[in-house]
C-alpha cells in the first residue's frame, strides 16, 4: 500500500507539472465578448442556446493565434454597450459607436468600409409590392420603418425624423407589413431572400437591391479590457488578414 | 441645334439673347461627354460583324428603346460588373461599356480584377447577401454551386417572365457555343457564356517539322517526332528539347525548354488542377461531359448527389491515376524554365512567346491573343507574319480511356446574384446581352481571342485569316470540341477548390525541399481527398447536397469497373503528324 501511495503521489505531481506547462489550459487568456441577442442570420444568432454566426467565427479565429479564448455573451445591444463601457465585458461585436471608453480601429470613423472591420454588412428594404423601388434616398422610404428591436440603425432614421416601429423579430415585422400593406421592413438581404421564397410573402413583397445602410462591424474593445492596446491591434490585424485571404472566407461561408 | 441658336441670335439682336445662347451651349457641353458617339457611329465601329450595318442599327435601336425608362429610373446610378483581367474583358470595359452608355444612357463600371477575387467576391455576395457587384462574368465551373445553392437568377425563367421585356429579340441563343456550360441539370440557363476559353496543347510547329530535329528524335526514341497523343510521348519530347539549341524566325538562338508550367502559391495553382488535370490523366469515368459516375475532380456522383472523393468512398481523388497526375506535374518541372516556380496562370500564359519553349501541355487559349504571340519580329512569328506555333488536342495520361472527356474548356459567363433585383437586374441583363450581342461579338473576338458565338467562328472574315489562329478555329469548328468540358454540375460547391490550393501549396513546399515525388504525391492526394470529403460533409445546399458513402477498403472500390482505376503499367508513346491531325478537325 505504501508503494502504491508513493506511485500515486508521483503520478499526481507529474500530472500537475504537465498541467502547469500546458500552454492551452493554464496560459490561454480568456475574454468575454458581448454579442447582440437578436437574430441576425448568418452573422449572429442563437441556436440551442449557443451563440453562433460568421462574425463570431471570424473573431474566434482572429483570437486563436494569440492564444485567447473568447466567451460570447448574448445581450441586447444597449446593455452590451453599457457592459463594455463599465469594463464588465472585454468587447462587443457591433457597428462603430462613439464612446470615450471604447477602443475602435483608427479608420473606423474615417471610412465607411474600414480596413480593420470584421465584415461589411448591408441592410436592405422590404416593401409591400408596388411600383416603389428604393434607389438610395432614405427620405423616400415608406413609413413606418420597421426594424428589429435593438438594431443600431434606429439612430440613423431618428436623425432624419422618420417614424420607426420596432418588433422583437424580422418575422413579426414582415407580418405587420403584410397586414398593413404599407411601410417597410429593414433587414439583411439573406433574411429578405428567405421571405421571397416563402409562399406566404413572396407574391406580396419587394426587396431592394440598394442597401439602406452598409456598416462595418467591429470587435469594439473596452478601454478597461486587460488585453491592452497592442494585443487588441494584433487581434484586429489577425481578423483582417483572415478576411482578406482567399481561402479562409470561402471556406468559412460554406458552413452557413 | 447650334444652327437653330445662331439663327435665333441673328433674328433677335441683343446681349441678353447672346448670354442665353452661351449658357445653353455650356449646358449641352456639360451634359454631353466629348467622345460620345451616336448609335449609327457605334454601328459603324463594330465592323466586321456577323450582322450587316442595318441589322446592327436595328439591334442597337432595340437596346436604346428598351433602356429608356430604365435609364430614367436609375437616374445616373451605375451598374457594377466584375470580370477577370484578360483582353476580352478590358475591351468590354474600354469600348463596349462606353458604347452601351452612349446607346442606352445606362452607365456601367466593368471592374477588371483577378479571377481569384471574382470567385471570392461572388462567393461572399452569395453567402452574405451584400451586393458587391450587380453582375459577374463568373466561370461556368461554378454551375454546380449555383444549381445547388440557388443564389443566382434563373435566366431561362427571367427571360420568359419578369425580364421578357428586357430580353433582346435578336439574342439568338442557338448561335452560342457551349451554352450548356451555364445550365443546370434540367437545362435552365443560370449563367450566359460571355467568352469561351479552351485549354489546348501548344507547340512549336517550326521546330517539330525541322528535318534535323525529326531525324535526331527518331534516332533517339525510335518513333516520329509529332504531336504527342499521350503523356509518355509528351515526356520524351520534353526531354528531347530541354537544353537543345534551337533557332527562331527572328534569328535568335535559344537553349530550349521542353515544357512550361506554373506553380506559384496562388488561387490559380488550384485551377491548374481543378481545370481537369486529373481527368486528362484519366482519373474519371467515361461519359461526356464530365464522367459518370466519377467526374473530373475525382468526385463520385450518384443521382446528382456527390457521395465521395476518397477512393474509400468510391471517389478517385487519391486513386493511382490521381497520384500519377500530380507526380507527372512535379516530375516535368525539370523540363520547364526555372522561373515556373514564380509564375501564375496569367504570367505563364504568354510565356511561350519568348521563343524558348518547345511545347506546353496546358495552354489556356486566353493568352494566345496577346501581341507577343502575333506581332512581327516576335520569336514565335514567321517571316510571313503568321505564327510558327500551333494548337492541338490535349495529350492524355495513361489512365485515360476512349469515351472520356479529352480536355478542359470553360466559359466566363454572365451571372446575376438573386440579391440584385428589379431595375438593377434588368439593367445588368441588358449589359450582359449587349456585351455578347451578335453586333459586337466578332470584333470582341478579334481583340480578345475568346469566342462565344458560332457566327463568329464561321464568319468569312475568319476564313480569310484562319492561319492567324494556328488551329484554334479548326478546333472550335470541329465536333471534337465537345470533348473539352468545364468542371460541370457535379462539383457541389466551388469552395471545395480551396482545399486543393491549400494542400498543393503545402505539398510544393515539401517538393522544393526534396521530398520524394511518388510518396509526396500519394500523401498529398490522400489529404486532399480527405479534406474535400470533410468539407463536402459540412455543406448546406438547397439541392442535391452531398451524402457521403461509408468508408470501405480501397481494394473494394479498385476492383469495381471504371473509376477509381487500379494502377496501370506505363503506356507506349504515340505521336501524330500535325498536318494529319488537323485534317481530323476540319
Amino acid at each position: 500500500m505504501a508503494i502504491k501511495g508513493g506511485l500515486m503521489k508521483r503520478f499526481f505531481l507529474i500530472s500537475f507539472i504537465c498541467l502547469c506547462l500546458s500552454p492551452i489550459t493554464i496560459w490561454a487568456e480568456s475574454i468575454v465578448i458581448s454579442v447582440e441577442s437578436r437574430e441576425f442570420y448568418p452573422f449572429f444568432f442563437i441556436e440551442k442556446e449557443i451563440p453562433k454566426g460568421i462574425l463570431l467565427d471570424m473573431v474566434k479565429d482572429g483570437l486563436k493565434p494569440l492564444g485567447i479564448n473568447p466567451k460570447f455573451k448574448p445581450l441586447p445591444l444597449k446593455r452590451g454597450l453599457k457592459m463594455v463601457e463599465r469594463g464588465k465585458v472585454d468587447a462587443i461585436i457591433a457597428p462603430r459607436i462613439k464612446n470615450k471608453n471604447f477602443l475602435l480601429p483608427d479608420d473606423a470613423f474615417e471610412k465607411d468600409i474600414s480596413a480593420q472591420r470584421i465584415l461589411q454588412i448591408d441592410s436592405v428594404v422590404v416593401t409591400y409590392k408596388s411600383d416603389y423601388e428604393f434607389l438610395g434616398d432614405i427620405k423616400t422610404l415608406p413609413i413606418p420603418i420597421r426594424i428589429t428591436l435593438g438594431d443600431p440603425i434606429e439612430t440613423l432614421f431618428k436623425e432624419l425624423g422618420l417614424s420607426i416601429d420596432d418588433a422583437s423579430s424580422g418575422e413579426h415585422n414582415v407580418k405587420k407589413l403584410m397586414r398593413d400593406k404599407k411601410g417597410c421592413v429593414i433587414t439583411t438581404s439573406l433574411k429578405a431572400m428567405t421571405w421571397l421564397e416563402n409562399s406566404k410573402f413572396q407574391n406580396n413583397i419587394d426587396v431592394s437591391t440598394e442597401p439602406v445602410v452598409s456598416r462595418s462591424y467591429f470587435l469594439i474593445f473596452s478601454k478597461k479590457s486587460r488585453l491592452g492596446p497592442d494585443k487588441i491591434k494584433r487581434v484586429w490585424n489577425e481578423i483582417s488578414k483572415n478576411r482578406d485571404d482567399y481561402i479562409y472566407p470561402i471556406k468559412l461561408f460554406t458552413a452557413y | 441645334m447650334l444652327l437653330f441658336f445662331i439663327t435665333m441670335i441673328n433674328a433677335q439682336e441683343g446681349g441678353q439673347m447672346r448670354v442665353r445662347f452661351w449658357l445653353v451651349v455650356l449646358v449641352i457641353c456639360m451634359w454631353t461627354p466629348l467622345n460620345a458617339k451616336t448609335l449609327e457611329e457605334w454601328a459603324k465601329t463594330f465592323e466586321p460583324s456577323a450582322l450587316s450595318y442595318e441589322d446592327r442599327v436595328k439591334e442597337f435601336k432595340w437596346f436604346r428603346e428598351v433602356a429608356q425608362d430604365l435609364a430614367k429610373k436609375l437616374d445616373g446610378k451605375t451598374i457594377r460588373s466584375a470580370a477577370e483581367h484578360i483582353k476580352t474583358h478590358f475591351y468590354e470595359r474600354d469600348v463596349l461599356s462606353k458604347a452601351f452608355f452612349d446607346i442606352t444612357g445606362i452607365r456601367v463600371k466593368h471592374n477588371i480584377i483577378g479571377e481569384g477575387p471574382v470567385v471570392k467576391e461572388i462567393m461572399t455576395q452569395l453567402r452574405t447577401g451584400r451586393v458587391i457587384e450587380h453582375i459577374y462574368v463568373n466561370d461556368a465551373d461554378l454551375i454546380g454551386t449555383h444549381l445547388r445553392y440557388q443564389g443566382v437568377v434563373n435566366l431561362s425563367e427571367y427571360m420568359k417572365g419578369e425580364g421578357k421585356k428586357y430580353t433582346n429579340p435578336y439574342l439568338d441563343l442557338n448561335d452560342w457555343l457551349n451554352l450548356e456550360f451555364g445550365q443546370d441539370y434540367s437545362g435552365n440557363q443560370l449563367q450566359l457564356p460571355d467568352q469561351q476559353f479552351s485549354n489546348l496543347y501548344w507547340f512549336r510547329y517550326d521546330w517539330f517539322t525541322d528535318p534535323k530535329n525529326k531525324a535526331d528524335f527518331k534516332e533517339k526514341f525510335g518513333y516520329e517526332l509529332g504531336v504527342p497523343i499521350n503523356w509518355a510521348a509528351y515526356e520524351d519530347i520534353a526531354a528531347f528539347f530541354t537544353g537543345r539549341k534551337q533557332t527562331n524566325p527572328d534569328g535568335s538562338t535559344v537553349t530550349a525548354y521542353g515544357h512550361l508550367d506554373y506553380l506559384k502559391p496562388s488561387p490559380s495553382l488550384g485551377w491548374r488542377f481543378t481545370d481537369a488535370w486529373l481527368s486528362i490523366a484519366g482519373v474519371g469515368d467515361k461519359g461526356l461531359p464530365n464522367g459518370i459516375p466519377v467526374d473530373e475532380w475525382g468526385i463520385r456522383v450518384e443521382n446528382k448527389v456527390p457521395v465521395g472523393s476518397m477512393v474509400e468512398r468510391g471517389g478517385a481523388m487519391n486513386s493511382p491515376a490521381a497520384v500519377y497526375a500530380l507526380s507527372k506535374f512535379m516530375e516535368w518541372l525539370k523540363f520547364a524554365p526555372p522561373e515556373a516556380k514564380d509564375l501564375e496562370w496569367h504570367t505563364a500564359g504568354p510565356r511561350g512567346a519568348k521563343g524558348d519553349v518547345a511545347q506546353r501541355i496546358f495552354q489556356y487559349i486566353t493568352w494566345l491573343s496577346t501581341d507577343a504571340f502575333h506581332e512581327k519580329g516576335s520569336p514565335v512569328v514567321g517571316k510571313d507574319g503568321y505564327p510558327v506555333w500551333r494548337v492541338a488536342p490535349t495529350p492524355h495520361g495513361r489512365y485515360w480511356d476512349e469515351g472520356m472527356k479529352v480536355g478542359y474548356q470553360d466559359a466566363g459567363s454572365w451571372t446575376i446574384p438573386k440579391s440584385v433585383r428589379d431595375s438593377y437586374r434588368a439593367a445588368a441583363w441588358l449589359w450582359a446581352q449587349f456585351a455578347s450581342s451578335k453586333s459586337v461579338s466578332l470584333k470582341k473576338f478579334l481583340v480578345g481571342g475568346t469566342p462565344v458565338r458560332k457566327s463568329t467562328i464561321n464568319h468569312p472574315h475568319i476564313d480569310k485569316n484562319i492561319k492567324k489562329w494556328a488551329g484554334l478555329i479548326e478546333f472550335y469548328r470541329s465536333p471534337a470540341e465537345k470533348k473539352w468540358t468545364d468542371s460541370g454540375p457535379n462539383v457541389p460547391d466551388y469552395a471545395l477548390s480551396v482545399t486543393w490550393v491549400a494542400n498543393l501549396e503545402k505539398s510544393l513546399k515539401e517538393f522544393h525541399n526534396g521530398a520524394p515525388i511518388p510518396e509526396l504525391a500519394q500523401r498529398t492526394m490522400d489529404q486532399m481527398a480527405k479534406d474535400q470529403d470533410e468539407m463536402m460533409a459540412t455543406l448546406k445546399l438547397r439541392k442535391y447536397s452531398p451524402k457521403l458513402n461509408p468508408i470501405q477498403s480501397k481494394d473494394y472500390w479498385l476492383k469495381q469497373p471504371g473509376s477509381p482505376k487500379p494502377k496501370r503499367a506505363p503506356e507506349k508513346p504515340e505521336t501524330i503528324a500535325y498536318d494529319e491531325l488537323i485534317k481530323q478537325w476540319q
